[in-house]
């Protein structure tokens, strides 16, 4: 697997350069590999191809693929089954199936095979290339407990000092020698996680960017600057530009952000050089941002990301909608052929329900009530057609001042149209798996 | 780009197995080490070499004994340390064979195997190498196409002698009509999609091989230099073309700026030469912007050494001293292979890699003087070759005062080129000898098909 992985690289070290035009090319070329597969071994995807008037064998067109009608969550769980291929090549290894997060509210199943996990394994290394010169040092990952380990660990996990693991896992320990692992459960209370990394001194800490958020506030309300780290790698949920100037004051670093799925895999990877910029990982995906009419947007629009995973030929997700929206970028100044996004906004389910019946997307841009510094966290929950809650956990009672800041971003954000109520809590529920939804709904089904 | 990919319906990116992906890997550290500064470098070979040496004297009583009399510790020894252990000659390989053997070889460096190295020296000697050792063979050989071949794809004609391997009637093909092979072979052929290559043994005539290039009209030639010059001869007198030529591969023997140059003229493109050999596998491969060699140092410690056994320094000549760094199956520590180099300053291309400005030849092309005294053979006379008339040639010391220069001749040759041979033998061999012109019609080449440009019937052998 090393040496797999390293020589993938290799390819990756030059095609990150290529210019757009023969990245996407070499795209087109594995694109038209996958479409032929699916077609003779997916009737469901044979039939959507034909009525698309897309020859499998033959060559279309971009125009012809914007015709091929998307894929949405709900039909990827209601057709579960109809996507699996027939039958995959030996040569793509075994078979697993994998199950995608309940944030959304609509879980899915997707099948992969060893190849996915190898391409899955080369982007991690890549993101260790781009962004850790030196994968050596402890690293503090605050996160729930991972699946399989012993009751022992997991006890361990809970309290601290936590637990003490030889290395980083794989794919990093097949190449380097890296450091140290120490696990801690994100439910331990802020003062201890804090008390944790005063403690350890590590050299990164891996975190959900709400548990950062509640630990650069610990550190901001306490006067004092957190043990200097290398990087705070986060994954998931959405990292802003007001989170990153915290972390930098706080812990004198910067966040490395990345943007993956169960049914993509690596889908983008923070840039190196542009850390608002995150590059398509589009030697193992097809990306593409589509706006309402179904046509690709230009740069510095926002719109539906709709994915074409390159590999996996046991359950081929040709455009398949995976309900995020993302806005597209421009070209990077890093020089790197890769499509940029701006940033990955959100969910495409986070709307908001108006008095008249129309939904509108909730735009994530919330950072402005986050910097309020009396806030540790907050989440956005619609009662009804008339009424936002805000809930808020509060290290001190909020200023006047402060009060009408956020009621204004409130207003900002969601029109005038609704009632809005400040409710101080002691904490936040988390999803299943962890994560912090800053918006949910009463009103729409998936607020999981 | 045609990679190979293992995996069906994944050709973006290709994604290579097994050997395939164990040579990229190490492709793509040598992608950055060759840009590593020298002393980066240095400390990296030198790791690697503690640890060979530690197994050396763990495993080799002979190297345990040799190291502990030049007082050198495993685990300290400095350069001047490694400086005071004597080399160790093709003789002693040749008559020490077994006993310079490990008793244990780590099993994850694989299978063993034994090559054997040429009798062009006179001192055949049998070497013992493992899997590893085999796989820094291919990823240098893969460097070599990186950065000679960047596409490596079209048609290759070799011209060499016949492997064995083949059967019996592919054999015959390749002293007929030519044996054609769908790919170049491992390992070009395991991560690209290669052209086919053709086959042909070198003793076929010259004319023959010729109409036969002529017919193929191949990217590249693959040849020993001196059928290359024989052939240079050849079209040259028939005023012939190979327009889709790309570059000219040889190995072995030794190549000069006058079959250089004789090549950009007559077939209009550079020939591509490295420096190889059983014991120590790829030693140096051609600059892709110069015409110098990088020494291989991330496989191979090479040393160029004065007599007195002090370091050379760019512009002097010495003795090749080698050390591979991964036969832990058969140590050789500060082998003497039998060729001297001259060292290069650093090269423009801004490799770290160490440069050798040329191989210059054998130990063994000496030219014995009346008074007794040795001396090295400047391969400045092979200008010879440049001479219209002259399809090869072999300059041989018959006696202290005699020697030939046998020469195979498109035509008689002029008074004026007898007398500029003449001129070049005394100036670049030695006023002190008097050589006569004498002509053949072929001239013998050893076991392994190469054409020795000097040789002496007063050496040792």
């Amino acid at each position: 697997m090393a040496a797999e992985l390293m020589a993938l690289q290799r390819q990756l070290d030059a095609s990150q350069w290529w210019k757009a035009v023969d990245l996407r090319s070499a795209q087109w070329q594995q694109l038209r590999l996958l479409i032929a597969y699916a077609a003779k071994n997916v009737p469901f995807h044979a039939r959507r191809l034909r009525e698309a008037g897309i020859d499998p064998d033959g060559p279309f067109t971009e125009e012809d693929w914007l015709r091929l009608p998307t894929l949405t969550r709900r039909e990827l769980q209601a057709r579960g089954d109809g996507l699996v291929a027939r039958q995959v090549p030996k040569s793509h290894g075994a078979v697993t199936v994998t199950t995608s997060g309940g944030s959304s509210g609509v879980p899915v199943r997707v099948r992969k095979t060893a190849l996915d996990n190898l391409m899955w394994n080369a982007f991690h290394v890549r993101e260790e290339l781009w962004h850790r010169d030196d994968p050596t040092g402890t690293m503090a990952r605050i996160r729930r407990v991972p699946p399989g380990v012993t009751e022992e660990q997991e006890t361990a996990i809970k309290s601290l000092p936590g637990l003490r693991v030889g290395d980083w896992g794989a794919p990093t320990n097949l190449l380097w020698e890296t450091g140290e692992v120490v696990l801690l459960d994100d439910r331990v209370p802020i003062v201890e996680q804090a008390a944790f990394l005063d403690e350890l001194k590590p050299a990164y800490l891996f975190v959900f960017p709400a548990n950062l958020r509640l630990l650069l506030s610990h550190y901001r309300e306490s006067g004092r600057s957190g043990p200097p780290l290398r990087a705070v790698w986060t994954l998931s949920e959405a990292v802003d530009s007001d989170m990153r100037a915290a972390c930098r004051a706080v812990f004198g670093c910067r966040i490395v952000h990345n943007y993956t799925s169960a049914e993509g895999g690596y889908m983008a990877l923070q840039c190196p050089e542009h850390e608002e910029h995150y590059h398509v990982q589009s030697e193992g995906i097809l990306l593409e941002v589509l706006d309402d009419a179904g046509q690709h947007c230009a740069p510095g629009q926002v719109g539906r990301v709709v994915i074409t995973p390159l590999h996996n030929f046991a359950m081929p997700l040709l455009r398949y909608e995976i309900g995020d929206m993302a806005e597209l970028g421009p070209p990077c100044t890093c020089g790197r052929g890769l499509p940029v996004l701006r940033r990955i906004v959100g969910r495409n389910f986070d709307f908001v329900t108006l008095p008249d019946g129309r939904r509108q997307r909730v735009d994530a841009g919330f950072g402005r009530i986050g910097v309020v510094s009396a806030i540790r966290e907050f989440q956005i929950v619609q009662r009804s057609l008339e009424r936002i809650e805000l809930l808020v956990v509060l290290s001190r009672p909020l200023t006047e001042a402060e009060e009408t800041a956020i009621r204004t971003e409130l207003r900002t954000s969601f029109t005038d149209v609704f009632q809005f109520d400040l409710t101080p809590c002691d904490s936040i529920p988390r999803t299943a798996a962890g994560k912090l939804r800053i918006f949910v709904s009463d009103l729409t089904t998936g607020t999981a | 780009m045609g990679l190979v990919s293992s995996i069906e319906g994944a050709t973006f990116p290709a994604v290579a197995t097994g050997m395939a992906a164990e040579i990229m890997a190490l492709q793509r550290q040598f992608d950055a080490s060759q840009f590593w500064p020298p002393e980066v470098m240095r400390a990296a070979q030198w790791r690697q070499l503690r640890l060979l040496v530690a197994h050396a004297v763990r495993q080799v009583p002979f190297h345990a004994r040799r190291l502990r009399a030049a007082r050198i510790d495993p685990e300290t020894f400095t350069e001047a340390d490694w400086r005071r252990l004597p080399v160790l000659t093709r003789r002693d390989l040749q008559a020490r064979g077994d006993a310079l053997q490990a008793r244990v070889v780590p099993k994850s460096h694989g299978g063993i195997t034994t090559s054997s190295s040429g009798g062009s020296s006179g001192v055949p000697v049998r070497v013992r190498k493992t899997a590893l050792d085999n796989l820094m063979w291919n990823a240098m050989h893969v460097r070599d196409e990186i950065w000679n071949r960047p596409d490596p794809a079209g048609t290759i004609v070799r011209i060499r002698g016949t492997s064995p391997v083949l059967t019996p009637e592919q054999q015959a093909l390749t002293f007929s009509a030519g044996l054609c092979l769908p790919d170049w072979g491992p390992p070009t052929s395991l991560l690209w999609r290669t052209g086919p290559i053709w086959l042909l043994n070198d003793h076929v005539p010259i004319p023959q091989q010729a109409a036969f290039l002529q017919e193929k009209q191949p990217d590249y030639l693959f040849t020993f230099p001196s059928n290359l010059r024989l052939l240079m001869a050849h079209f040259r007198e028939t005023g012939a073309h190979l327009p889709l030529l790309r570059s000219v591969w040889t190995l072995s023997e030794v190549v000069d700026d006058t079959l250089r140059a004789l090549c950009r003229d007559i077939f209009g493109c550079r020939i591509v030469h490295n420096y190889t050999s059983a014991e120590a596998g790829y030693m140096a491969l051609q600059c892709p912007d110069t015409e110098h060699f990088h020494v291989m140092s991330e496989t191979l410690l090479l040393e160029v050494l004065r007599p007195d056994g002090t370091p050379c320094i760019p512009g002097e000549i010495g003795r090749v001293v080698l050390t591979p760094l991964h036969n832990f199956a058969m140590p050789l520590l500060r082998y003497e292979i039998g060729d001297e180099a001259e060292l290069g300053g650093p090269c423009q291309c801004g490799r770290g890699l160490p440069v050798l400005r040329r191989i210059v030849g054998r130990l063994y092309d000496y030219l014995m003087l009346p008074n007794g005294r040795k001396q090295r053979v400047d391969t400045g006379f092979l200008e010879i070759a440049a001479m219209p008339a002259v399809r090869e040639f072999q300059v041989v010391q018959r006696s202290l005062e005699h020697g030939e220069i046998l020469m195979v001749l498109s035509r008689p040759l002029a008074a004026a080129e007898k007398a500029d041979i003449h001129r070049i033998l005394r100036e670049k061999v030695s006023p002190e000898l008097r050589f006569d012109i004498v002509v053949r019609d072929a001239i013998p080449r050893t076991a392994a098909g190469k054409l020795r440009i000097f040789v002496s019937d007063l050496a040792e052998r």
